[in-house]
């Protein structure tokens, strides 16, 4: 045999190993191909079928998760609310404080007298009444009692016509203000510090709020 | 004799091309075999997840599910009203003055 079909025969058988090699290895190939595509196919119809049970049960399902969010929303809004409530209350429990002070004649920022007589005013105004029976706490009675033909002119000025005032025996306990009462008793005015801090706050809480940025 | 030897060597040649074919042709018959299975499988699972959900056998399944993603969804919704919180608590000291001096402008007619 010569060297040259030896040579021949040699490179034949390679050739078709490599054949044989490149046949399989295509083979295999295309399997995985169909493999992977199978797996896709599987995934999707999987969840094809988790979505059509979601359908199915979707209102059960929605109304699950429309109470666990409704409730933490409702818990979210009572903190926030609640604690708006507290911020206001400590806005007012500072006034409380500041209007003790002012009334006490302990905050020389504020003539107190001057505000007595505006309150007292506003009250006769409102009464509309010429005899007014007028009740202060034990602090401002003794000064209204030292002051009241000044404090009727005043009040006479202020409302374009003659009134008289007389003081109440019993002082009331309040932090200051007036209570005002036509002669009979069947008008009366609450204008004590409490009574206008009270209105404030049902009238105000908003506006404080705001005022606050707690909204 | 050279020409006879040649002939038996490309026989066998052939011969083993030919074996590669039919393992290549059982290769993606197994393969197609195993696909046609798991879609199979597939399908029978979708079609009894369907049937489980109108029977409404999966329902307390499907609403443990429900229930943890809301509750997850919830723990958000709560973050963000505390963190909302502890932003409106930071009230700077001059609101507080500015709210105080409102009402007592209002309580004492000023």
């Amino acid at each position: 045999m010569s060297s040259d079909i030896l040579e021949l025969e040699v490179k034949l058988i390679e050739r078709v190993l490599e054949k044989r090699e490149e046949i399989i290895s295509e083979a295999e190939k295309k399997a995985r191909e169909i493999i992977n595509e199978a797996r896709e196919r599987r995934m999707k119809t999987i969840t094809e079928g988790r979505e059509d049970q979601r359908r199915i049960t979707g209102s059960d399902l929605k109304a699950i998760r429309d109470k666990i969010l409704g409730e933490a929303e409702r818990e979210g809004r009572r903190k926030i609310m609640e604690m708006r409530h507290g911020e206001i209350s400590r806005v007012f429990s500072e006034v409380e404080n500041r209007l003790r002070a002012i009334a006490e004649g302990k905050d020389k920022s504020v003539d107190y007298h001057e505000i007595l007589l505006k309150l007292i005013s506003e009250a006769a105004s409102a009464v509309g009444e010429k005899e007014l029976l007028i009740a202060v706490n034990k602090k401002d009675r003794r000064y209204l009692k030292d002051e009241l033909g000044e404090t009727e002119r005043h009040i006479c000025k202020a409302l374009g016509y003659n009134i008289k005032l007389t003081i109440e025996d019993e002082p009331v306990d309040c932090l200051g203000g007036v209570i005002l009462y036509d002669h009979s008793k069947r008008k009366i005015f609450y204008n004590t510090l409490e009574a206008r801090l009270e209105k404030a706050r049902i009238e105000m809480g908003a506006e404080v709020a705001r005022v606050l940025g707690v909204i | 004799m050279e020409v006879k030897r040649y002939i038996e060597v490309s026989e066998k040649l052939t011969k083993l091309l030919e074996e590669a074919e039919k393992e290549a042709r059982e290769i993606i018959a197994q393969a197609e075999e195993r696909a046609e299975k798991m879609v199979a499988e597939a399908l029978e699972e979708a079609k009894t997840m369907r049937l489980r959900a109108e029977t409404g056998e999966v329902l307390g399944e499907l609403e443990e599910e429900a229930q943890k993603a809301a509750e997850e969804e919830a723990k958000e919704i709560r973050r963000e009203y505390d963190k909302r919180l502890s932003r409106l608590k930071e009230i700077p000291q001059e609101r507080f003055q500015k709210a105080t001096d409102l009402i007592l402008r209002k309580v004492l007619l000023r």
